[in-house]
């Protein structure tokens, strides 16, 4: 039976409030996607009409996202598949946001507006990725 | 037992005071940043430079506001946005089907939403911030048809 301590240190802390507010997010678009979508501050809109079912299947990504980083956060061991699927979809989501802004489909006002709620988290997440990788290690 | 160990969080020195204040400082705003209304404070493109349908259904004008009309499922859904496309919610927001007395639509969620009827035009009346009735009528006689 292995054992592993549950107390928190900076990372798991970074991790557990990230994946809260995704494990928030997700809920909301699970629950009411039609307000996720004109609500969010983040002009959804622009990407196109809503699509009831799609913000859903999203929504339910970010509750299994938010769910296994705030699980990492109390447990270590985890920390790195965690941290791996998290980063994999935040940067993808990333690159899928580049590449429509780049081609057109919104406007260049997207490149700050997509900074905060899509390139930071991606950014942060490989960076805390490298700190705990660093710690594994050592 | 020493890939174990190598897991374990406590293992070293201890996190200083600032490792733990920049944790909670990252943590806050990787919470916050998806729920925050950062965008007001961006410029969002000029007014009127987006004409397209959101919600699948019609989009016209009132004034200088933005009204979008989706007939689906027997029900007639009317969203409402400003200069910029940010939606708000009107005072007061009724339908008129071919002509026939105004239905008043009540506010549900996030849209203004009623029974549908059948019928070739629908003007919307929309009441405003200050009280000013604007109204506007979309034709639907390509969909009835």
């Amino acid at each position: 039976m292995e054992s592993e301590s549950k107390a928190l240190d900076p990372i798991g802390v970074v991790l557990g409030l990230f994946g809260l507010g995704n494990l928030l997010n997700g809920a909301w678009m699970l629950a009411d996607p039609p307000h996720w979508y004109v609500t969010l501050p983040a002009g959804v809109p622009d990407f196109g009409p809503l699509n009831e079912h799609f913000v859903r299947d999203i929504g339910a990504v970010f509750v299994v996202l938010g769910a296994a980083l705030v699980y990492a956060a109390f447990r270590p061991r985890w920390r790195m598949p965690a941290i791996a699927g998290a980063g994999g979809f935040l940067v993808l989501h990333g690159v899928v946001h580049i590449i429509d802004t780049v081609r057109g489909l919104v406007g260049p006002e997207h490149w700050l507006i997509d900074i905060p709620g899509v390139y930071l988290p991606a950014v942060v997440i490989v960076v805390v990725g490298s700190w705990q990788r660093k710690n594994d290690t050592t | 037992m020493a890939t174990q160990e190598r897991h374990d969080v406590g293992r070293g020195p201890a996190p200083t005071p600032l490792a733990w204040a920049g944790a909670v400082a990252l943590g806050g705003l990787l919470f916050a940043t998806p729920f925050l209304r950062y965008s007001p404070l961006l410029n969002r493109g000029e007014a009127h430079a987006n004409h397209e349908a959101r919600h699948g259904g019609q989009l016209g004008m009132v004034g200088d506001h933005h009204v979008e009309v989706r007939r689906r499922g027997g029900r007639i859904d009317v969203f409402v946005s400003d200069a910029l496309r940010a939606p708000l919610r009107a005072e007061r927001l009724a339908v008129s089907f071919d002509g026939a007395d105004p239905v008043v639509l009540p506010w549900v969620g996030h849209r203004f939403s009623g029974p549908d009827q059948p019928a070739r035009d629908v003007e919307v009346r929309v009441t405003v911030a200050g009280g000013a009735e604007l109204a506007t009528t979309f034709d639907f006689s390509e969909s009835v048809e």
